[in-house]
Protein backbone atom coordinates (compact mmCIF):
# COMPACT_ATOMS: atom_id res chain seq x y z
CA UNK A 1 0.00 0.00 0.00
CA UNK A 2 1.27 3.36 -0.91
CA UNK A 3 0.83 6.21 1.21
CA UNK A 4 0.87 9.84 0.34
CA UNK A 5 3.00 11.81 2.29
CA UNK A 6 2.26 15.37 0.50
CA UNK A 7 1.21 15.44 -2.88
CA UNK A 8 3.29 16.40 -5.80
CA UNK A 9 2.56 19.43 -7.89
CA UNK A 10 4.72 20.90 -10.72
CA UNK A 11 6.73 22.51 -8.14
CA UNK A 12 6.93 19.98 -5.02
CA UNK A 13 7.71 16.94 -5.34
CA UNK A 14 5.57 13.92 -4.29
CA UNK A 15 6.55 12.56 -0.52
CA UNK A 16 5.19 8.60 -0.06
CA UNK A 17 5.81 5.56 1.49
CA UNK A 18 5.44 2.30 -0.15
CA UNK A 19 5.11 -0.55 2.45
CA UNK A 20 5.12 -3.59 0.46
CA UNK A 21 8.16 -2.15 -1.41
CA UNK A 22 10.14 -0.64 1.48
CA UNK A 23 10.40 2.51 -0.11
CA UNK A 24 9.98 6.16 1.19
CA UNK A 25 10.29 8.08 -2.24
CA UNK A 26 10.69 11.70 -2.75
CA UNK A 27 9.87 12.39 -6.48
CA UNK A 28 9.34 15.07 -8.39
CA UNK A 29 10.84 18.77 -9.67
CA UNK A 30 11.72 21.43 -6.57
CA UNK A 31 11.27 25.04 -6.71
CA UNK A 32 9.43 25.68 -3.74
CA UNK A 33 9.46 28.88 -1.83
CA UNK A 34 9.16 27.03 1.63
CA UNK A 35 11.73 24.80 1.45
CA UNK A 36 11.94 24.19 5.79
CA UNK A 37 7.97 23.73 6.06
CA UNK A 38 8.12 21.19 2.97
CA UNK A 39 10.81 18.87 4.22
CA UNK A 40 10.02 19.75 7.80
CA UNK A 41 6.97 17.67 7.08
CA UNK A 42 8.99 14.32 5.97
CA UNK A 43 10.68 14.96 8.96
CA UNK A 44 7.89 14.89 11.30
CA UNK A 45 6.07 12.04 9.48
CA UNK A 46 9.38 9.61 9.81
CA UNK A 47 9.04 10.83 13.40
CA UNK A 48 5.58 9.82 13.98
CA UNK A 49 5.98 6.89 12.00
CA UNK A 50 9.04 5.63 12.93
CA UNK A 51 8.36 2.09 14.84
CA UNK A 52 6.56 1.18 11.29
CA UNK A 53 9.78 1.92 8.76
CA UNK A 54 11.70 -1.38 10.11
CA UNK A 55 13.53 -4.22 8.01
CA UNK A 56 15.83 -2.58 5.05
CA UNK A 57 13.81 1.25 4.22
CA UNK A 58 15.37 2.72 0.98
CA UNK A 59 14.77 5.88 0.60
CA UNK A 60 14.93 6.96 -2.78
CA UNK A 61 15.29 10.72 -4.24
CA UNK A 62 14.10 11.07 -7.86
CA UNK A 63 14.58 15.45 -8.19
CA UNK A 64 15.18 16.17 -11.86
CA UNK A 65 15.97 19.90 -10.80
CA UNK A 66 15.71 21.60 -7.44
CA UNK A 67 16.70 25.15 -6.21
CA UNK A 68 19.09 25.47 -3.38
CA UNK A 69 16.50 26.49 -0.43
CA UNK A 70 15.65 22.47 -1.39
CA UNK A 71 18.83 21.37 -1.42
CA UNK A 72 19.01 22.53 2.27
CA UNK A 73 15.66 21.27 2.97
CA UNK A 74 16.88 17.71 1.21
CA UNK A 75 19.95 17.69 3.53
CA UNK A 76 17.86 17.95 6.64
CA UNK A 77 16.04 15.23 5.41
CA UNK A 78 18.41 13.10 4.63
CA UNK A 79 19.99 13.93 8.33
CA UNK A 80 17.15 12.71 9.77
CA UNK A 81 17.57 9.01 7.41
CA UNK A 82 21.10 8.98 8.51
CA UNK A 83 19.94 9.76 12.18
CA UNK A 84 17.86 6.45 12.21
CA UNK A 85 20.58 4.46 10.13
CA UNK A 86 22.61 5.70 13.37
CA UNK A 87 20.80 4.28 15.63
CA UNK A 88 20.59 1.06 14.55
CA UNK A 89 17.66 1.14 11.64
CA UNK A 90 18.25 -0.62 8.42
CA UNK A 91 17.45 2.13 6.20
CA UNK A 92 19.63 3.42 3.11
CA UNK A 93 19.51 6.40 1.04
CA UNK A 94 19.19 6.07 -2.82
CA UNK A 95 19.71 9.00 -5.26
CA UNK A 96 18.31 9.07 -8.58
CA UNK A 97 20.28 10.56 -11.86
CA UNK A 98 19.24 10.33 -15.22
CA UNK A 99 21.55 10.32 -18.52
CA UNK A 100 25.08 10.56 -16.49
CA UNK A 101 23.80 14.10 -15.42
CA UNK A 102 27.17 16.36 -13.91
CA UNK A 103 24.14 18.57 -12.23
CA UNK A 104 22.82 15.28 -9.89
CA UNK A 105 25.74 13.85 -9.84
CA UNK A 106 27.68 17.01 -8.03
CA UNK A 107 24.65 16.86 -6.13
CA UNK A 108 24.85 13.33 -4.67
CA UNK A 109 28.82 13.78 -4.10
CA UNK A 110 27.97 16.87 -2.12
CA UNK A 111 25.28 14.96 0.22
CA UNK A 112 27.70 11.74 0.31
CA UNK A 113 30.26 14.37 1.53
CA UNK A 114 27.98 15.90 3.89
CA UNK A 115 26.56 13.06 5.55
CA UNK A 116 29.57 10.83 5.74
CA UNK A 117 27.21 7.98 3.84
CA UNK A 118 27.24 6.51 0.52
CA UNK A 119 24.35 6.77 -1.22
CA UNK A 120 23.28 4.04 -4.03
CA UNK A 121 23.21 5.83 -7.16
CA UNK A 122 20.16 4.47 -9.27
CA UNK A 123 20.69 5.68 -13.34
CA UNK A 124 17.65 6.02 -15.53
CA UNK B 1 26.58 37.22 -33.10
CA UNK B 2 23.41 36.28 -31.01
CA UNK B 3 22.08 32.62 -31.66
CA UNK B 4 19.21 32.48 -29.03
CA UNK B 5 17.81 34.64 -27.12
CA UNK B 6 14.56 35.47 -24.96
CA UNK B 7 13.02 38.37 -22.42
CA UNK B 8 10.36 37.89 -20.27
CA UNK B 9 8.43 40.19 -18.17
CA UNK B 10 5.66 39.57 -15.88
CA UNK B 11 4.72 37.63 -12.77
CA UNK B 12 7.05 34.85 -11.90
CA UNK B 13 6.29 31.96 -9.21
CA UNK B 14 7.19 28.27 -8.09
CA UNK B 15 4.93 26.82 -11.12
CA UNK B 16 6.35 30.05 -13.29
CA UNK B 17 9.69 28.66 -13.00
CA UNK B 18 9.20 25.43 -14.05
CA UNK B 19 7.87 26.83 -17.13
CA UNK B 20 11.62 28.55 -18.23
CA UNK B 21 13.08 25.03 -17.14
CA UNK B 22 11.13 23.28 -19.48
CA UNK B 23 11.55 25.46 -22.37
CA UNK B 24 15.17 26.45 -21.41
CA UNK B 25 16.39 22.96 -21.51
CA UNK B 26 14.56 22.35 -24.54
CA UNK B 27 16.68 25.29 -26.45
CA UNK B 28 19.61 24.32 -24.44
CA UNK B 29 19.41 20.62 -25.97
CA UNK B 30 18.39 22.23 -29.67
CA UNK B 31 20.86 25.14 -29.45
CA UNK B 32 23.83 22.97 -28.12
CA UNK B 33 23.34 19.34 -28.58
CA UNK B 34 23.46 16.81 -26.02
CA UNK B 35 25.12 17.61 -22.72
CA UNK B 36 25.81 16.52 -19.68
CA UNK B 37 25.61 19.79 -18.20
CA UNK B 38 22.24 20.61 -19.29
CA UNK B 39 20.57 20.81 -15.44
CA UNK B 40 23.53 22.64 -14.25
CA UNK B 41 22.81 25.42 -16.62
CA UNK B 42 19.15 25.68 -16.24
CA UNK B 43 19.79 25.41 -12.35
CA UNK B 44 21.53 28.72 -12.72
CA UNK B 45 18.34 30.32 -14.12
CA UNK B 46 16.51 28.45 -11.26
CA UNK B 47 18.60 30.31 -8.67
CA UNK B 48 17.94 33.75 -10.39
CA UNK B 49 14.28 33.46 -10.63
CA UNK B 50 14.19 32.34 -6.96
CA UNK B 51 15.90 35.14 -6.13
CA UNK B 52 13.30 37.50 -8.04
CA UNK B 53 10.60 35.60 -7.06
CA UNK B 54 11.11 36.21 -2.92
CA UNK B 55 12.56 39.26 -3.19
CA UNK B 56 10.75 41.39 -6.07
CA UNK B 57 8.22 43.42 -4.05
CA UNK B 58 5.40 42.96 -7.00
CA UNK B 59 5.94 39.41 -7.79
CA UNK B 60 7.38 41.14 -11.28
CA UNK B 61 10.30 39.99 -12.99
CA UNK B 62 12.52 40.28 -16.21
CA UNK B 63 14.41 37.85 -17.29
CA UNK B 64 16.66 37.10 -19.96
CA UNK B 65 18.41 34.57 -21.17
CA UNK B 66 20.85 35.24 -24.43
CA UNK B 67 23.52 32.60 -26.26
CA UNK B 68 26.28 34.26 -27.97
CA UNK B 69 28.80 32.72 -29.18
CA UNK B 70 30.71 30.70 -26.42
CA UNK B 71 28.50 32.48 -23.44
CA UNK B 72 25.43 31.81 -21.92
CA UNK B 73 24.05 35.20 -19.97
CA UNK B 74 21.12 34.90 -17.68
CA UNK B 75 19.58 38.75 -16.66
CA UNK B 76 17.20 38.93 -13.81
CA UNK B 77 15.84 42.84 -12.82
CA UNK B 78 13.22 42.78 -10.16
CA UNK B 79 12.60 45.77 -7.68
CA UNK B 80 12.73 45.00 -3.82
CA UNK B 81 12.78 46.77 -0.61
CA UNK B 82 16.14 48.74 0.00
CA UNK B 83 17.40 46.11 3.37
CA UNK B 84 16.94 43.65 0.57
CA UNK B 85 18.27 45.36 -2.34
CA UNK B 86 21.14 46.37 -0.61
CA UNK B 87 22.20 42.46 0.93
CA UNK B 88 22.14 41.08 -1.89
CA UNK B 89 25.01 43.49 -3.32
CA UNK B 90 26.66 43.30 -0.27
CA UNK B 91 26.48 39.11 -0.45
CA UNK B 92 27.48 39.44 -4.40
CA UNK B 93 30.30 41.46 -3.43
CA UNK B 94 31.84 39.09 -0.22
CA UNK B 95 31.10 35.76 -2.73
CA UNK B 96 33.31 37.39 -5.42
CA UNK B 97 35.94 38.02 -3.02
CA UNK B 98 36.32 34.38 -2.21
CA UNK B 99 38.52 31.99 -4.08
CA UNK B 100 37.10 28.87 -4.83
CA UNK B 101 38.33 27.20 -1.28
CA UNK B 102 36.20 29.72 0.43
CA UNK B 103 33.46 29.27 -1.09
CA UNK B 104 32.99 25.33 -0.43
CA UNK B 105 33.54 26.76 3.14
CA UNK B 106 31.15 29.27 3.19
CA UNK B 107 28.31 26.69 1.17
CA UNK B 108 29.39 23.96 3.44
CA UNK B 109 28.55 26.43 6.68
CA UNK B 110 25.71 27.80 5.25
CA UNK B 111 23.87 24.62 3.91
CA UNK B 112 24.47 23.30 7.76
CA UNK B 113 23.63 25.74 9.27
CA UNK B 114 19.84 25.71 10.73
CA UNK B 115 18.69 28.88 9.61
CA UNK B 116 16.66 29.82 6.44
CA UNK B 117 15.96 33.61 5.50
CA UNK B 118 12.97 34.86 6.53
CA UNK B 119 11.81 34.89 2.90
CA UNK B 120 12.37 30.91 3.23
CA UNK B 121 15.88 31.82 0.97
CA UNK B 122 18.59 29.48 2.19
CA UNK B 123 21.44 31.90 1.02
CA UNK B 124 22.95 29.38 -1.11
CA UNK B 125 22.12 30.41 -4.87
CA UNK B 126 24.83 32.88 -5.98
CA UNK B 127 27.38 30.76 -4.08
CA UNK B 128 26.17 27.68 -5.83
CA UNK B 129 26.13 29.47 -9.29
CA UNK B 130 29.93 30.56 -8.88
CA UNK B 131 30.90 27.05 -7.42
CA UNK B 132 29.49 25.45 -10.11
CA UNK B 133 31.03 27.06 -12.75
CA UNK B 134 29.85 30.86 -13.88
CA UNK B 135 32.47 32.86 -14.85
CA UNK B 136 30.70 36.39 -12.96
CA UNK B 137 27.73 37.37 -11.17
CA UNK B 138 27.16 41.02 -11.75
CA UNK B 139 24.59 42.71 -9.32
CA UNK B 140 24.03 46.51 -9.63
CA UNK B 141 21.40 47.89 -7.64
CA UNK B 142 19.65 51.81 -7.90
CA UNK B 143 16.81 53.98 -6.10
CA UNK B 144 13.74 54.22 -8.00
CA UNK B 145 12.05 55.58 -4.67
CA UNK B 146 12.22 55.96 -0.83
CA UNK B 147 10.70 52.25 -0.80
CA UNK B 148 12.06 50.60 -3.93
CA UNK B 149 15.42 49.28 -5.08
CA UNK B 150 16.07 47.92 -8.46
CA UNK B 151 18.42 44.96 -8.95
CA UNK B 152 20.09 44.25 -12.06
CA UNK B 153 21.65 40.33 -11.32
CA UNK B 154 23.75 39.23 -14.27
CA UNK B 155 25.37 35.24 -14.95
CA UNK B 156 27.71 34.67 -17.47
CA UNK B 157 28.65 31.10 -18.24
CA UNK B 158 30.72 29.81 -20.86
CA UNK B 159 29.93 27.17 -23.29
CA UNK B 160 32.77 26.24 -24.52
CA UNK B 161 33.33 23.09 -22.27
CA UNK B 162 32.47 20.08 -24.89
CA UNK B 163 30.73 17.46 -22.22
CA UNK B 164 30.48 14.25 -24.62
CA UNK B 165 27.39 11.83 -23.33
Amino acid sequence: MKTIISAGTRSNPEISFDTEEKVFTTKGISTIVNAFEFYDLAITWINAHEHELEGGIEFQFHLPYFNSASMKGILMLMERIKKGIDSGHTWSIAWNVEDEDEFLLDACESFQEMLGIELRIIRS
Amino acid sequence: MIDNALRYFGKIDEGGIVDFVDLLSGVLNKNLGPRKDIRKLCSFAIELLDNGMRYSIDNKVTFTWTIEQDFLTFELENEASPSDALRLQEHAQIIHGMDDIQRRQAFQDQINSAHFGEKGGAGLGLLQILRKGALSIDVTIRKQTAETFLCVSRIQTPLHKPVAL
